[in-house]
């Protein structure tokens, strides 16, 4: 797995869709691929969001603190941008996320992945696209829940 | 310091302006006798005068002293040489050429003697000055006027050069000079010197008039300049309105009466320049041909002797040259004299603090600290402090709050020497502050504010400057400790280097400390987080170029920008067959770099931080990528292959991730390490320290001698885990104080920018602590430290200063909940706040 699989990867995200390709070369050329093992965390809920990844193989599990311990709230396989939602809004995490078996990730920087933002107008929208949509997702299973 | 510039002169070099006088008014005779010699050889010689009918032989250079008609007596000093006419001659103008070369030296010994003390004098000056600098008073050593005093320093002492040089003995020579000759004329005719004087006075009423409006053409020149440098940059401005509105002949005519002006000026200016060259000139020339008219008539009728005609001829060419010079010296003094005035008023007692007391053996009693009716003003004339009577029993920790430019922070200026009280007085102990000297204030009593000042030294010698005791680097340590440097200095140790020629035993405790690190990496399942350095495998996790080396360069020779250019590494290079391989990995690497870095300023962060290409190699390398594939053998070609090469050594496949690397690339490459190293000759071998499992690499970090091996660029953290882990291996070993040791040798000075303004603030606490002061003043002094830590670092300087005084001047009560209690400064008076009914308010501030 080269740097050029890893753009190509990077380019299927809905939200690098509209990005150039040598400005997520870029990207891609800043960050650090990393390696973890099954049952690795890649972060904890709590942490200081310092980058945003990208999964280039393997799963994870995205966990989230309950009153009776951790729960399941994702399962993620290769191309997910995970993390990046703390690096936008500068806040802590707000889940955990463990590997599942081999994983290989690509850990992008806060201030580079900001970087892509400030520059990409279009990118912008579509992590605001995602956040409503996210933001609507979770409001229709807090209706859910709230329904007996 | 005298006021008066030629005081100034005097008083300090008054034996060599003796000396030099003296040798100008050695001169004077010289010359005159010079005339008198040029006199005779032409009356007495030439015309035959000593030789009448029938006379053979004459004594030349026969001296006597012939005293005028009523006393008429005479003495014979020498009674000279009788010669023939020729001899005659010959004596004379032997005698005569001595005199010209003798009045040559000792103008020479006068013109190098006054360079020599004008420098002597220039840096006498600047040394004084610099004393005073020292002690300028505190509220100005902190204000612009410092730098500008201490630039003035330099500049201004530069301009005074001439005057330093010329003050005494210059004047004296070119004057007596004209002196002499003035006087030679007029003793030998008395219409001739009248001619002569008139000359002179012509000279000295025209040319001061001349300079003078020379010097206002020349200030009127420059503003004219000046101002129409700044309408052309108006039209240039708006050169758009101009084309738009058609106004271009009216813009001309306006210009062209302003360079009008400006070029009459130019015009009046050297009309003003050759006048005063020329007058000189003019009197030299015209002034000669009436002196052969009048001498000429007073010749005829025998009033005056050929000889003596000529030789006032002579004189008369000394004559305005000497003049013109005295009255320029003339006119360049006041200004000197200004300029000098002006200087030293700069550094006015006024300004400057008293001249230190004698330094006290011991602090002078350690039981209060009093201030009554102390009173400030800041430098606006506004009452600081109204007449503070406070008593602080000692020893004991006080915290004051207040913010940074309120009362509780001009006490502590005061204490600290930054403000002087304009009334009352600071009393420690039985002694008055303003009776120490700065040495024992600086001993006793230390201040720290929330600046900083580093010096260009090493972390030791930051943290002891101006201390005088010897103190040992444990203590050092304990003080950087105290005010939260300590992981700082660890953190420099580590990257500190060791030089095993000196430093033998813990080269050899860290080569031994390899295979422990190694084992508690492994125990701490880190294993995969090292790359060892094994000479016979490829480090995946090193450059190319470090992989051929297979260790650090020491010194220029075979450093990454050398690299390829060392014939010897090419040779390597080319009979493994690597040469190819590589340009390609340039070729697709700078492809890569040029694609990505389209765009990117070359100011970005990002440049530093992952491009192998400078920003301004950016475009040649982005041509070179255009035409290479298309490339013709010839120079370019060569050239290029040389910056794909350049580039090609800095591949980090893990980190740069082209997928260049293959197996059989790899084993050219050992091949290649091996070769480098086996055939590497004699006088290269000091230029590279091999990586050897046995003995410390004294190019690498200690870290990297410790680790021994690469971190792993896919691991998760593998700095922060490794580190962690290295840590604890080197506190069960013992020597954390080693890697402390060597973190003191770091240097810090303000031009490496290593320091952030939190850590230079430590140095400077610590600097503070060092001395152990019997009172410690901090004045907003952990500034620089976010809030929610500063409550720590104050806990550790307490313990520091335990036993000793500490006031503190702090921004929030937080800051001062280890101290017994909290006082503000209120109406004067101190306040005792309650630290606990404090707090709550701490909250508010959001910490």
């Amino acid at each position: 797995m080269d740097l050029t699989s890893e753009v190509s990867l990077l380019a299927q995200a809905p939200m690098f869709r509209e990005v150039e390709a040598a400005r997520l070369k870029l990207m891609a050329f800043a960050s650090q691929r990393l390696r973890f093992d099954e049952g690795d965390v890649l972060f904890s809920q709590g942490d200081e969001a310092d980058a945003a990844y990208m999964l280039v193989e393997g799963g994870a599990d995205v966990l989230v603190e309950g009153v009776a311990g951790p729960l399941l709230a994702a399962r993620i396989g290769p191309g997910s941008i995970l993390g990046e939602m703390a690096v936008l809004c500068n806040a802590r995490r707000s889940a955990t996320v463990v590997a599942r078996g081999q994983v290989v990730a690509l850990r992008i920087p806060a201030e580079v992945f900001c970087r892509m933002l400030r520059e990409n107008p279009d990118m912008a929208l579509a992590v605001m696209r995602d956040l409503a949509a996210r933001l609507e997702r979770t409001t229709s299973q807090l209706a859910g829940h709230a329904r007996p | 310091m005298d006021l008066d510039l030629s005081r100034f002169v005097w008083r300090n070099s008054r034996a060599r302006q003796l000396f030099l006088m003296l040798c100008a008014v050695l001169s004077w005779p010289l010359a005159y006798a010079s005339y008198g010699l040029v006199k005779l050889i032409v009356d007495d010689s030439l015309l035959r005068g000593a030789f009448p009918p029938g006379v053979t032989t004459a004594a030349a250079l026969k001296l006597a002293v012939v005293l005028p008609p009523p006393l008429d007596r005479d003495w014979t000093l020498f009674d000279g040489i009788a010669q023939g006419p020729l001899g005659y001659l010959l004596v004379l103008v032997g005698a005569l050429l001595v005199l010209v070369l003798g009045v040559a030296l000792l103008r020479f010994i006068l013109l190098a003697g006054k360079a020599a003390t004008g420098e002597r004098l220039l840096t006498r000056l600047r040394l004084s000055l610099a004393d005073r600098l020292l002690r300028l008073a505190p509220d100005l050593a902190a204000g612009p006027q410092a730098a500008e005093a201490a630039l003035a320093i330099k500049t201004e002492t530069e301009a005074l050069a001439p005057a330093l040089r010329d003050a005494f003995a210059l004047p004296l020579l070119l004057g007596g000079q004209a002196a002499v000759a003035l006087l030679f004329i007029v003793l030998h005719s008395a219409w001739l010197g009248l001619l002569a004087a008139a000359a002179v006075a012509a000279q000295l009423i025209v040319v001061p008039r001349l300079r003078e409006r020379e010097a206002r053409l020349e200030r009127r020149a420059q503003k004219t300049a000046r101002r129409l440098g700044a309408r052309l940059l108006r039209l240039a401005q708006r050169l758009p309105l101009v084309q738009a509105h058609g106004t271009g002949a009216r813009e001309r005519t306006e210009w062209a009466s302003q360079v009008t002006d400006v070029s009459a000026d130019a015009r009046r200016l050297a009309r003003c320049q050759a006048g005063r060259d020329g007058l000189a000139d003019l009197l030299q020339r015209v002034v000669p041909v009436l002196f052969l008219g009048v001498g000429g008539v007073a010749v005829l009728n025998a009033s005056l002797s050929l000889g003596g005609l000529i030789a006032a001829l002579m004189a008369f060419r000394d004559l305005p040259r000497a003049v013109r010079s005295l009255v320029e010296w003339d006119a360049g003094r006041p200004a000197a004299t200004a300029r000098y005035a002006d200087l030293l008023r700069r550094f006015g007692q006024d300004r400057l603090l008293p001249a230190p007391p004698a330094r006290l053996p011991d602090p002078p009693g350690e039981d209060q600290l009093v201030f009554s009716r102390a009173a400030l003003r800041d430098g606006r004339g506004q009452t600081v402090l109204d007449g503070i009577d406070l008593v602080v029993p000692l020893p004991s920790h006080v915290a004051l709050l207040g913010p940074r430019d309120g009362v509780a922070s001009a006490l502590a200026r005061v204490l600290g020497r930054r403000s002087r009280l304009s009334g009352g007085q600071v009393r420690f102990g039985a002694r008055d502050l303003a009776d120490l000297s700065p040495e024992d204030t600086g001993r006793w009593l230390v201040y720290a504010g929330s600046e900083s000042g580093l010096i260009e030294a090493t972390l030791r010698d930051n943290v002891l400057y101006g201390v005088a005791t010897p103190v040992g680097d444990d203590e050092v340590i304990a003080a950087l400790d105290a005010a939260g440097l300590d992981e700082d200095v660890y953190r420099f140790g580590l990257a500190g280097r060791i030089d095993p020629a000196t430093d033998t035993a813990l080269a050899e405790r860290v080569v031994a400390a390899r295979r422990h690190v190694r084992r508690a990496l492994d125990a701490a399942g880190l294993s995969g987080a090292i790359e060892p350095l094994d000479p016979l495998r490829y480090l995946q996790n090193a450059s190319i170029g470090e992989n051929i080396l297979f260790g650090r360069p020491v010194g220029d020779t075979f450093g990454i920008a050398n690299l390829i250019g060392n014939p010897f590494v090419r040779a390597t290079l080319e009979a493994e067959g690597l040469t190819e391989p590589l340009v390609e990995i340039g070729y697709r690497f700078a492809g890569l770099l040029v694609e990505i870095f389209v765009g990117i300023r070359p100011g970005d962060p990002l440049f530093a931080r992952l491009s192998a290409i400078s920003p301004d190699e950016m475009p040649r390398y982005r041509d070179l990528v255009a035409r290479w594939r298309r490339a013709r053998p010839g120079a370019e070609a060569v050239v290029d292959r040389e910056r794909l090469l350049q580039l090609a050594i800095a591949y980090v496949e893990p980190r740069h991730r082209l997928d260049l690397m293959t197996p059989e690339l790899q084993d050219k490459l050992l091949r290649a390490r091996a070769t480098f190293n086996r055939l590497l000759p004699a006088s290269l071998r000091p230029a590279v320290a091999f990586y050897d499992t046995d003995r410390v690499c004294p190019a690498a970090s200690l870290q990297d001698n410790l680790l021994f091996g690469h971190l792993v660029a896919d691991v998760p953290q593998a700095e922060e885990r490794v580190g962690a882990v290295l840590r604890q291996t080197i506190a069960r070993a013992g020597w954390a104080r080693d890697i402390y040791r060597i973190g003191l040798d770091q240097e810090v000075g303000p031009e490496t920018g290593l320091l952030n303004a939190r850590q230079s603030a430590a140095v400077a606490i610590a600097r503070c602590l060092v001395k152990k002061p019997a009172i410690l003043v901090l004045d907003h002094a952990l500034a620089a430290w976010p809030e929610r830590d500063r409550r720590a670092v104050m806990d550790r300087i307490r313990q520091h200063q335990a036993g000793r005084s500490l006031i503190a001047v702090v921004e929030t009560p937080e800051e001062a909940t280890g101290f017994a209690n909290l006082s503000t400064i209120e109406g004067g008076r101190l306040e005792a706040l309650d630290v606990d009914a404090a707090r709550p308010r701490a909250a508010a501030y959001g910490s």
